[in-house]
């Protein structure tokens, strides 16, 4: 062993920097200090506060303590203590960094030394890191291996033992500041750490100026370190966000010149899109990191100007001195693959199951494909029958699906601005059922989808996916493929899901599909399977976009999560954050006289229902009353299943969730009734009520949960004991449930096909005549008239038919507290006016932007006759044909913007655009547009003033006002929420993409 | 353990039969509704048409055993919708030119008999007049004697696009005129579609008629139609409104069968009948009820046309004072499609009905009426069936009695005028069929009911010889025939 006393060896300044992170390291680490055989000549200690150490404890140690109360990280605790302890000036050749959690080992510092005191120009040694617990030693760091922009090579495994690996390394890129040792003057040459990065990147940065000026960097794997890392934080993601800034500087710092600007342009955007990558495999912790890191490099640019400057000032190698070190993207991409293949062998080799065990496997594996296929081939089967007389080209619409041709651009177009292009207009929230339809709908845009296809494809594979999801969410329970099949099809051919899908009740749909999803994200995300938690959130959200009463259930289930659930609280109530946020808009237009209907409001056309949840069980609306004793008995079969399970100890909770959730069914279904949601659009004009099915969705739920729960292992048992009453019972449920497999099902086909006039419709393919449709592309619209015995109904489209978004809930809610709108009104005494040939009526009529008049060819001949006797006889009325859309007028020169004298103005749904020339006298700019505050019209720049009581928005246009026109609605608070609606959407929605968590290292 | 899971067990079941039960105590939610109400239109201008009188169909040859031909008789139009109510005037049209100019008239050249008085033109009125209008009017004439023999009522009526006229036949011996008039200022063409007991008739190039703006038509339709014992038609037109009766009348040999106006008849799967009087065998005194035999001088058939491409299955009920029944042999009617089919309503015992009618698809009635007075001939009054209203007056100028039906319990105002404008108002109270006599020197009814309402004015008239019968069903007040409800969605 040698000593001092032998060589003449260069001082050593041990430099350590204690954090308030890392304090509770610093003795160790100073007890290893002085193990060392051959020691550093001093040792100077920074703490941020004195205070915070026994500082004459280690003053009576020999170690010199500074305190350095205006340290952020190791570089600007180092210039501190530089100027504070003379370091500048004493007599010590190397510096050897350590952070107060990185413990050398007793040779550490004479090898380092060794190795520096050999070649002159090296400047930097850098030890082996390993963990901090060294039993068994566990590999962290052998220099750093990294891209030019500063990616490191994930080459070392999480608890990757060391032996000795990487020992054959020699020069490096860089090496990390823990350990480093580093020599003085090279350190000055080079202008010291970089106080603008600490702790993290710190070396990398030291490291590669160094080699621009020429020194060689170099690991000594043979000296060693233990390194607690307690910058990292113990929630790795954590500490992500300044890692990831770290590295992108450095990236910045070693790129060329010319890419600088557009790295700094391209990061943030790099950020979102590493963020929505982070969110897809179910890594949210990453992502606050990714976004911090990608945004902060805008503030950056002084920093990087900083950092290359010093560069270029000390560069005497070529850049190419350093390429040779640098790793390539393709060994980063090798290693990470590398990785995954040693982990997934890893796993193989600590799984090593017997043959036994492997059968059974492979066995399990192919009865619940058989389960599945089957299940799913039933519910396609049942599906199909179902679905046949509409089955083909076109939209399902009827009941209260009405037409649905926007596109996503529509959509965003009304989400953006908070007007809704139906009949004259209103401001309005979009659904948040369609917001959350939006990405698909983004995505099939291409492909010419609209919201009328995905509404019908949602309708025909509602049966199928409900199966399906429910065959998986039963699998929680039970791994018995024939229960799982009988009780997959029960839940998804219950008798609430045919009457939503008879009755065009797309938000029962809705609901009558997602929940079985929702137990079964509900039920692994309680089980801490995290993967589920963005598919809870986003089926918690549809659900309560179908019915704003999940919408409190949702939350309470988030409440009970936060105090109850395990894992993150934050998580938790993050489940509810989604189906919150994609209701802001909503909210926002809600008025205080909406609130105790709206939770039970729902979308589509209004349709009256059923209100006496007491006759439920008589199934009066049966078209085929002689059979409704198969549906009452597979009712009760599933009843009694459900309370047999609660005399079984298998999965009680869960058969208690189960019970909970059929009482809160029931509870719903008789509270329901008492909330009047929309006015049906029919001359009677009942106040429609909610529809019962969606409490006794919930409540079928609940009895197939407890029915799935309790049937667990029910085989097994019963298998150990004697025969007895539990067998009988056992038994006579079970081929009572089984018997209700084709009983539900055969019950519903067969009242649907007795159904004299079906709901469900497919739309026809020439609804409207092309001089119609023409005028809708020009902003118009369509008056569509149909004469019947009580009197005409009208409906003004602005497309091929009453779409989907005219009927949101909100406006369905506040037709029945407020009633028509003044357009209304005014639109039905113009159309009384025409039927009695008032000379005024075109006029009347082309102030709604009414250009075709039609009556279609499904109506009454002897109604329309006379109706079109009545419209004949008004003048201002060009009758055109009549064809296989029915007949129909127009009105001519009609435009949604009317201003005397303006002939150049180009209307749209929101706004208007054109030229106008002055005028003597002052005129009205007249909207065929709902009133509303929020109209803005400018000429030349200067702002119109708003005019009039009209039911439609007008503006005053002054005297000589000439220039541009520009008409917008513009409500800033609604795009600003639409805004945040649409980004929840799409989080939510890439969160809940079915891809697994990704295993990795620390990047 | 076990208790504790036992406990939760009961605890779950006990609060989901708690909710169940109290379904049954939880109050019942209350239906509402916000019914689409009628409106009024603004700036319309409604036309009520006076179509004249009878024309003379038979040039030569009266029954031998007749006395020469007398007529009498006359029309008048009340419009009650001033504070004062006025007899209007064709020919001065003096309102028009003076007070209101909401209020206009033009007159037809008459073609009428001589010395009887024809309402023969349009009134106009539009505004305020047209809102609260409570205008009729009719022409009425007496036969005494002759092949015109009979009481024959003409009402004036609101121009439509449509109208059933249902009634008569065109067999050897009856004369159908069809009086066509239209109040617009454009020419339109109306369509002639006639229906017969074994289906539709052609009428070739004769089934499209164009009627001149502002003018009138008279068709003969003799030798037009193809012979059938029993008709109805349908006159409609897309083109704009107009007004048309069928003037019908029937000579058997040489006495005269009977005459009346076809004036228009609903159209539906629900058709309502008002006004069938089956007098006793006793006396045609006012207590129709005296006896329960009727008078077999009279008789009662009910005609039903089925305009459309299949079977309609039809079931027929009369109502009396309170007491609706299932007319005997009236249930389960089949009629052809395109078929006209007539139940004789022989066998009612005396009274005053209303007959309804009920159908699988749309169709139209009428109800024929016929008194014989032997050798002086039979007299016919067809009563078409009716759409129900609230306001609706109508032209008497002979004693009658009025009947006023309605589905559901209500009271109705009834206000008489005589001649010189004075007034009477009596209530009455509708569960039924309620009748009230019209005494001779009332010219002009009205009623406004509180729930609608089906009414006619049953008259009957001595003549020479005989009596004469017809039937004043009630025009609707102006804003019940253009009132129209508008449901706009979404």
């Amino acid at each position: 062993m040698e000593t001092r006393e032998h060589v003449n060896r260069e001082r050593v300044a041990a430099v350590v920097v204690a954090a308030q992170h890392d304090l509770s390291y610093l003795h160790a680490t100073l007890d290893a200090l002085e193990a060392q055989t051959h020691p550093a000549d001093e040792i100077i200690v920074g703490v941020s506060s004195l205070e915070s150490v026994a500082a004459q404890a280690l003053a009576d140690r020999g170690v010199t303590v500074v305190s350095v109360p205006e340290a952020r990280n190791f570089a600007t605790a180092l210039t501190e203590m530089w100027e504070k302890t003379g370091l500048a000036a004493n007599d010590s050749v190397w510096l050897w960094f350590l952070h107060a959690d990185s413990a050398p080992m007793p040779q550490a510092l004479d090898r380092l030394l060794r190795v520096g005191e050999n070649s002159p120009k090296t400047v930097a040694i850098g030890p082996k890191q390993i963990a901090w617990r060294d039993e068994p030693p566990t590999l962290l760091e052998v220099g750093i291996n990294a891209t030019r922009s500063a990616r490191r090579v994930p080459e070392i495994e999480r608890d990757e033992r060391d032996q000795g690996q990487l020992d054959s390394r020699s020069d490096v890129l860089a090496v990390g500041t823990a350990g480093m040792l580093v020599k003085k003057a090279a350190l000055v040459e080079v202008g010291g750490l970089n106080p603008d990065f600490g702790p993290f990147g710190d070396g990398l940065e030291l490291s590669r100026r160094l080699r621009h000026a020429g020194y060689r960097i170099v690991v000594e794997p043979t000296a060693i370190i233990r390194h607690a890392r307690a910058s990292l934080t113990k929630d790795l993601s954590d500490s992500f966000g300044a890692r990831r800034l770290a590295q992108l500087r450095n990236g910045m710092i070693a790129a060329p010149s010319w890419l600088v600007p557009l790295l700094w342009l391209w990061y943030p955007v790099l950020g979102v899109i590493r963020s929505l990558v982070r969110l897809l495999f179910k890594e949210p912790g990453y992502v606050k990191g990714e976004l911090v890191a990608g945004f902060g490099i805008w503030g950056s640019l002084g920093i990087v100007r900083k950092a290359r400057h010093q560069v270029r000032q000390v560069s005497a190698v070529p850049r190419s001195a350093l390429a040779d070190l640098e790793a390539t993207p393709a060994q980063v991409r090798y290693a990470k693959r590398e990785s995954a293949r040693s982990r997934s062998e890893a796993r193989a080799m600590a799984d090593q199951p017997g043959p036994l065990v492997l059968k059974a496997r492979a066995d399990l594996r192919r009865y619940t494909r058989r389960g599945a296929i089957i299940t799913i081939t039933f519910a396609v089967v049942i599906s199909i029958v179902f679905f046949l007389p509409v089955l083909g080209t076109g939209q399902i619409v009827g009941g209260s699906l009405a037409y649905g041709q926007s596109t996503a651009g529509d959509i965003w177009r009304a989400i953006y601005s908070g007007w809704i292009p139906s009949g004259d207009g209103y401001a309005g929230a979009v659904d948040p059922l369609w917001v959350l339809l939006l990405p698909i709908l983004t995505i099939g845009n291409i492909a010419g989808l609209t919201l009328g296809h995905l509404t019908s494809a949602i309708m025909v594979l509602a049966i199928p996916v409900t199966a399906y999801m429910a065959y998986r969410a039963i699998g929680i329970f039970t791994r018995q493929w024939v229960v799982r099949t009988v009780l997959a099809i029960l839940w998804a051919c219950n008798p609430f899901m045919f009457q939503a899908l008879a009755e065009g009740r797309f938000a029962g749909v809705i609901v009558a599909t997602l929940l079985p999803a929702a137990f079964l994200c509900l039920l692994k995300a309680w089980r801490n399977r995290w993967g589920y938690a963005g598919a809870l959130a986003l089926v918690l959200a549809l659900l309560s976009a179908a019915m704003p009463s999940f919408l409190i259930l949702t939350v309470v289930l988030s409440l009970i999560g936060v105090i109850r659930g395990h894992g993150s609280r934050l998580r938790w109530a993050a489940i509810a954050a989604p189906a919150i946020l994609v209701y802001l808009p909503v909210f926002y237009r809600l008025r205080a006289s909406d609130i105790p209907d709206f939770f039970f409001a729902t979308l589509g056309v209004p349709q009256t229902s059923f209100t006496d949840v007491r006759a439920i069980p008589g199934f009066e609306w049966s078209a085929e009353p002689n059979l409704n004793w198969l549906i009452i008995g597979a009712a009760l079969a599933l009843i009694c299943a459900a309370v047999f399970a609660l005399f079984r100890n298998t999965n009680a909770g869960i058969v208690r969730f189960g019970w909970l959730c059929v009482a809160l069914g029931i509870s719903w279904s008789i509270v329901a009734p008492h909330a009047g949601i929309g006015i049906a659009p029919d001359f009677a004009g009942d106040v429609t009520t909610p529809w019962l099915g969606f409490g006794l969705l919930l409540t079928w739920s609940g009895l197939i949960v407890c029915t799935a729960a309790g049937a667990d292992s029910l085989r097994t048992r019963l298998r150990r004991r004697n025969f007895g009453v539990a067998h009988v019972v056992a038994f006579s449920l079970s081929l009572l449930v089984l018997l209700a497999v084709p009983a539900m099902p055969a019950y519903y086909l067969i009242n649907h096909f007795q159904e004299e006039s079906p709901t469900l419709l497919r739309t026809s393919a020439d609804p409207l005549p092309a001089v119609a449709i023409e005028e809708q592309r020009k902003g118009n619209s369509v008056l569509v008239l149909n004469a019947e015995q009580d009197g005409i109904s009208a409906d003004l489209w602005r497309a091929e038919g009453a779409q989907l978004t005219d009927y949101s809930a909100l406006r369905n809610l506040r037709m029945v507290h407020e009633g028509h709108p003044k357009g209304h009104e005014h639109l039905a005494q113009a159309i009384a006016n025409a039927t009695a040939g008032s000379t005024e009526a075109s006029a009347q009529l082309a102030a709604h932007g009414v250009a075709v008049i039609l009556i279609p060819a499904t109506g009454s001949d002897r109604f329309d006759d006379a109706l079109q006797a009545q419209l004949s006889a008004v003048s201002g009325l060009e009758y055109v044909t009549a064809n296989e859309s029915g007949r129909f007028w127009r009105i001519p020169n009609v435009s949604r913007v009317m201003l005397d004298g303006a002939e150049d103005i180009q209307a749209r749904h929101t706004g208007a655009h054109g030229t106008v020339e002055a005028a003597l006298e002052d005129r009205v700019l007249s909207l065929a547009q709902k009133a509303d505050p929020h109209w803005r019209a400018r000429i030349g720049g200067s702002r119109l003033e708003p005019t009039g009581e009209a039911w439609n928005q007008q503006f005053t246009v002054p005297a000589n006002a000439a220039g541009v026109l520009r008409v917008e609605y513009r409500d800033w608070t609604v795009t600003s929420l639409g805004i945040v609606q649409v980004l929840t959407v799409l989080l939510t929605a890439v969160a809940a993409l079915p891809i697994r968590r990704r295993e990795g290292g620390i990047e | 353990m076990r208790i504790r899971h036992m406990l939760s067990g009961a605890a779950v079941l006990a609060v989901t039969a708690a909710v169940t039960v109290s379904a049954w105590f939880v109050p019942s939610p209350v239906p509402q509704n916000r019914p689409v109400a009628e409106i009024m239109p603004e700036a319309a201008t409604l036309a009520l048409i006076c179509n004249g009188g009878v024309q003379r169909t038979v040039e030569a040859g009266v029954n031998v055993n007749a006395g020469s031909e007398t007529f009498g008789g006359g029309a008048g139009i009340l419009d009650l919708t001033a504070a004062n109510s006025t007899w209007l005037s064709f020919e001065d049209n003096a309102r028009a030119s003076t007070a209101d100019p909401d209020f206009a008239t033009i007159k037809f050249p008459s073609t009428g008999l001589a010395n009887v008085t024809y309402a023969d033109g349009v009134v106009y009125v539009r505004g305020n007049s047209g809102e609260t209008g409570r205008i009729a009017g009719s022409t009425l004439v007496r036969a005494d004697q002759g092949d015109l023999r009979g009481l024959i009522n003409n009402p004036c009526v609101w121009a439509d696009n449509s109208t059933w006229l249902v009634g008569s036949d065109s067999e050897v011996g009856t004369y159908n005129v069809l009086h066509l008039a239209n109040p617009m200022q454009t020419p339109i063409t109306v369509t002639i579609e006639a229906y017969s007991a074994t289906g539709k008739l052609d009428l070739g190039a004769n089934a499209t008629v164009n009627i001149p703006a502002q003018s009138r038509r008279e068709i003969r339709l003799d030798g037009l139609v193809d012979p059938a014992e029993r008709t109805a038609f349908h006159i409609s037109s897309v083109a704009g409104q107009f007004a048309a009766a069928i003037q019908s009348n029937s000579l058997d040999g040489f006495t005269p069968a009977g005459i009346d106006m076809l004036t228009s008849a609903d159209y539906g799967s629900s058709l309502v009948i008002p006004g069938v009087v089956i007098p006793a065998s006793a006396s045609h005194s006012a207590d129709t009820q005296s006896s329960s035999l009727a008078d077999p001088n009279t008789s009662a058939t009910l005609r039903l046309v089925n305009p459309t491409d299949s079977e309609v299955t039809v079931d027929v009920s009369t109502v009396a004072a309170t007491q609706s029944a299932d007319l005997p042999g009236g249930s389960d009617l089949r009629i052809a499609a395109n078929a006209v089919l007539d139940l004789s309503l022989t066998g009612l015992i005396p009274g005053t009905y209303t007959v309804q009618v009920e159908a699988s698809a749309d169709i139209s009635a009428a109800v024929m009426l016929s008194e014989s007075s032997g050798d002086a001939g039979t007299d016919v009054a067809w009563i078409a069936a009716q759409e129900p209203m609230f306001t609706a007056g109508a032209r008497v100028a002979v004693p009658g009695t009025l009947a006023v039906s309605s589905t559901e319990p209500t009271t109705a105002t009834v206000e008489m005028y005589t001649r010189s404008g004075d007034k009477t108002e009596e209530q009455i109270t509708v569960d039924g069929v309620a009748t009230l006599a019209v005494p001779a020197e009332i010219e002009y009814v009205w009623v406004d009911a509180q729930a609608p309402v089906v009414a006619n004015v049953y008259m009957r008239s001595k003549l020479a010889q005989g009596y004469g019968i017809a039937v004043a069903p009630l025009t609707a007040g102006a804003d019940q025939s253009v009132a129209t409800k508008v449901l706009v969605k979404p």
